[in-house]
């Protein structure tokens, strides 16, 4: 089986960062706003939380930019067995096969879909930043409302991006 | 007594990695998203955040090596290390099972090697590997494989973030997975706590029903399970194993978060038969002779709650057909009355018998009403002997009980009673262990350390200890041997100590430590006794002459027969109420012949 870096950093990227990271870290935000937290730094707390998606965010769009290019079968003809096929037959071969697998696997649609969710992320992020800033040191109450409304529309935005980076393929596959 | 709360075990790369110079900043976050209180012990830097109402304490295990990783270390799963991590939790506790309440199973790890890129973006976490992510090689569900295999009752659910596909789906629940949480899903923290309530190994929290053994937990979990829905339930199990406090642990247990359903509890074995349909159903004023008013049945009062019928084993035809035709319809009928009413009431039935055989040979009870009465399953209750790693908690909760009825006074049980009692097979279950600790505390009302001589059992399968191993003892009357004080006198005094000089505690134990010690000395007087007795042809068992025992005893022969009566009344005197058989004669013997000397009680 031919493996991709793609494959890994999506690991990173998707599970690791974004899933058990960021995400987590919004619903633990949102524990903190319910009051089933109990913090004396709450804006601190709020503040990383948030602000966390700013860290790797552009090696995430990469990953989606990364990826027709890294996951296409067509890679399979840089290694053995299908790097020893002649010149001229990779010429006529390797587009279809490419071809073949974005039409059989959906995947521009996939793709677009993950920039889509991707775009609403950044949307979403600008709003809760903006309540964010509106939140005194010490919030109670009222202070909240806003901010919980855009802090859920975030979670919600990073938890489709997450689904979107999911339902890619997870290996280099023939087709 | 309150019980602790439940325990999760986490298994997770992530979340379970250990970090040495900084918090592990996920699994704080982690704890706040789900409401966990993290008791891993192993974080040297603590969260600023506090979680206000923990619904458990958790313990994270990364299942790799090494559990804390730098850069330039190697990542490898370790299957070996999680199983035995698991063992530990499950069989080294102080109980047989449930000390993991769940286990929560993540499905990817992540190896190789720790880069300073992949520290940077997560401190210890290696880059990984292709297969890591691959769900046919999901390490979790190797683990998964292992833990079903070897704890086939441990309850563990996926906890990931992956997504559960048909292939992820299939493989968990093949390998006994009871659910799937995702990790990024913001209803999660619900999930969580369903899943501990029907799958978890929980103790009950109010403290009615005393124990963690696996086999009482099982139970437990049964009942919570059948609180769900409002289908009849039957209990099964031996006298005394507590089949009323399960009744209402399932009755609490329904009404958890909502508005207290009453529990109406019948026991059909201490109603007269003839007015047993009366109790159930009620009457009308004038239904019978004796009748002079209206009464609501037991069933009426337990609308929109539970009943516990006990013992149905008993109950007459007449009341079981009464009783299958409110199952079926719903309706109740006083006796004499008219009209039916309607009743929405769960059925909790217990009862002790082979209830199948007595349908299986027609010996009395309606294989239909049986049907019925357990439409919502049958929970076995199981017997004390099959829960013996519970009989410390139970008698220590035993003696609490007993000391708050008989005033303040603070007792602790030497772990030789302890191992007596588990020794013991308690065919009475729990109630014959708390009416033996009762026995011990009221016997000895004075006594602050239950030893060995202050327990009694009801059946004749009592331990015996015996107290000498010469010829003489085969020649001792059975009420003789059957007191180990001497051994508890010995682990008094090895219990005692010094080291502290605490006068406190030390004199605190004076009164147990004397008492003891007039036993010893009872014992001397007893062998005296029957060194020196006079056989003769009418009386082959010997002739008590406490003279030549108190001579044989001190080793003076110069001593006069009322001064030895006077040694004999001292030695004797401070355990007087206690004495049996040959000290009891030897003691009277003394009294006759000097009653006005004092008894001196030390």
């Amino acid at each position: 089986m031919v493996y991709s870096k793609w494959q890994i950093d999506r690991g990173q990227l998707n599970h690791n960062w974004l899933q058990n990271g960021v995400l987590v870290g919004l619903n633990h935000a949102l524990s903190i706003v319910n009051g089933s937290v109990r913090t004396s730094k709450v804006r601190k707390s709020l503040t990383n939380n948030v602000l966390r998606w700013q860290e790797r965010k552009m090696e995430l769009r990469e990953l989606l930019v990364r990826f027709e290019n890294e996951m296409s079968p067509r890679v399979l003809f840089e290694t053995l067995p299908l790097c020893r096929c002649s010149e001229e037959t990779k010429k006529w071969l390797v587009p279809i096969i490419h071809e073949l697998w974005l039409k059989r696997e959906n995947i521009m649609t996939k793709i677009s879909v993950a920039r889509e969710s991707y775009q609403k992320v950044e949307v979403a992020f600008a709003q809760v930043s903006q309540s964010l800033n509106k939140l005194p040191e010490t919030p109670a109450g009222e202070d909240y409302v806003s901010f919980v409304i855009t802090l859920r529309l975030f979670t919600a935005a990073c938890e489709t991006l997450s689904q979107s980076i999911s339902a890619l393929p997870q290996e280099i596959r023939c087709v | 007594m309150s019980n602790t709360l439940p325990r999760i075990l986490i298994i997770d790369d992530l979340f379970g990695r250990q970090l040495k110079d900084r918090l592990n900043r996920e699994r704080a976050n982690l704890c706040g998203m789900y409401g966990l209180l993290d008791i891993t012990g192993d974080e040297t830097f603590l969260a600023e955040e506090e979680v206000v109402e923990p619904i458990a304490e958790a313990v994270f295990f990364r299942a790799q090596q090494p559990l804390c990783s730098m850069v330039g270390d190697v990542v490898e799963n370790d299957l070996e290390s999680t199983v035995n991590f698991v063992r530990q939790g499950w069989s080294g506790g102080n109980n047989n099972g449930g000390a993991w309440s769940l286990v929560l199973l993540d499905l990817c790890f992540y190896t190789g090697q720790v880069t300073t890129a992949s520290d940077k973006n997560l401190a210890g976490m290696p880059e990984g590997r292709p297969d890591d992510d691959n769900p046919r090689y999901y390490f979790g569900l190797r683990i998964l494989k292992r833990l079903h295999d070897e704890f086939p009752n441990l309850p563990v659910i996926i906890l990931s973030s992956k997504q559960r596909d048909d292939e992820v789906s299939h493989s968990f629940a093949t390998y006994g997975a009871l659910g799937f949480i995702s990790r990024t899903d913001s209803a999660g923290p619900k999930k969580l706590q369903d899943y501990l309530n029907r799958h978890g190994l929980i103790p009950d929290e109010s403290g009615q029903i005393i124990g963690n053994s696996l086999a009482l937990l099982l139970a437990l979990r049964s009942a919570r399970r059948a609180a769900l829905n409002r289908q009849n339930v039957l209990i099964r199990g031996e006298r005394g194993v507590g089949k009323e406090l399960l009744a209402g642990y399932i009755n609490s247990a329904a009404s958890t978060g909502k508005k207290s359903r009453p529990l109406v509890t019948v026991n059909s074995g201490t109603l007269n038969p003839n007015l047993f349909g009366s109790e159930l159903f009620g009457h009308v004023k004038g239904a019978y002779t004796g009748a002079d008013r209206e009464r609501p049945g037991k069933i009426s009062q337990a609308h929109g709650g539970d009943l516990f019928l006990d013992e149905i084993g008993n109950m007459s035809p007449d009341v079981q057909n009464g009783l299958l035709r409110v199952l079926e319809t719903r309706l109740v009928a006083p006796i004499g009355a008219d009209s039916e009413s309607e009743v929405d009431v769960r059925f909790i039935t217990a009862t002790n018998e082979d209830i199948e055989l007595k349908v299986a040979t027609g010996g009395g009870f309606r294989a239909d009403l049986l049907d019925r009465l357990r439409e919502g399953g049958t929970i076995v209750l199981p017997p004390l002997r099959e829960r013996k790693t519970d009989i410390p908690m139970l008698a220590e909760h035993f003696v609490r009980v007993a000391e708050r009825q008989q005033g303040a006074m603070f007792r602790t049980i030497s772990s030789n009673v302890v191992k007596q009692l588990m020794d013991y097979d308690w065919p009475g279950n729990i109630r014959e262990l708390r009416t033996c600790i009762f026995d011990a505390v009221n016997r000895h009302p004075d006594v602050e350390h239950l030893v060995p001589g202050h327990i009694r059992f009801a059946s004749s399968k009592e331990v015996l200890t015996p107290v000498l191993s010469t010829p003489v003892a085969a020649n001792l009357q059975p009420s003789l041997q059957r007191h180990p004080d001497l051994l508890s006198y010995l682990e008094l005094q090895s219990t005692v100590t010094f080291g502290d000089k605490n006068v406190a505690d030390w004199s605190g134990r004076l009164a147990e430590l004397q008492h003891a010690q007039s036993w010893l000395l009872a014992r001397y007087v007893q062998a005296a006794v029957i060194a020196t007795k006079r056989r003769t042809h009418e009386q082959p068992e010997g002739i008590i002459q406490i003279h030549p025992a108190v001579k044989l005893i001190t080793g003076d022969n110069t001593i006069t027969a009322s001064k030895a009566a006077d040694v004999i009344k001292r030695l004797l005197g401070p355990i007087e109420d206690e004495l049996k058989g040959d000290l009891r004669e030897t003691y009277e013997i003394a009294v006759r012949l000097r009653p006005k000397s004092p008894i001196n009680r030390c």
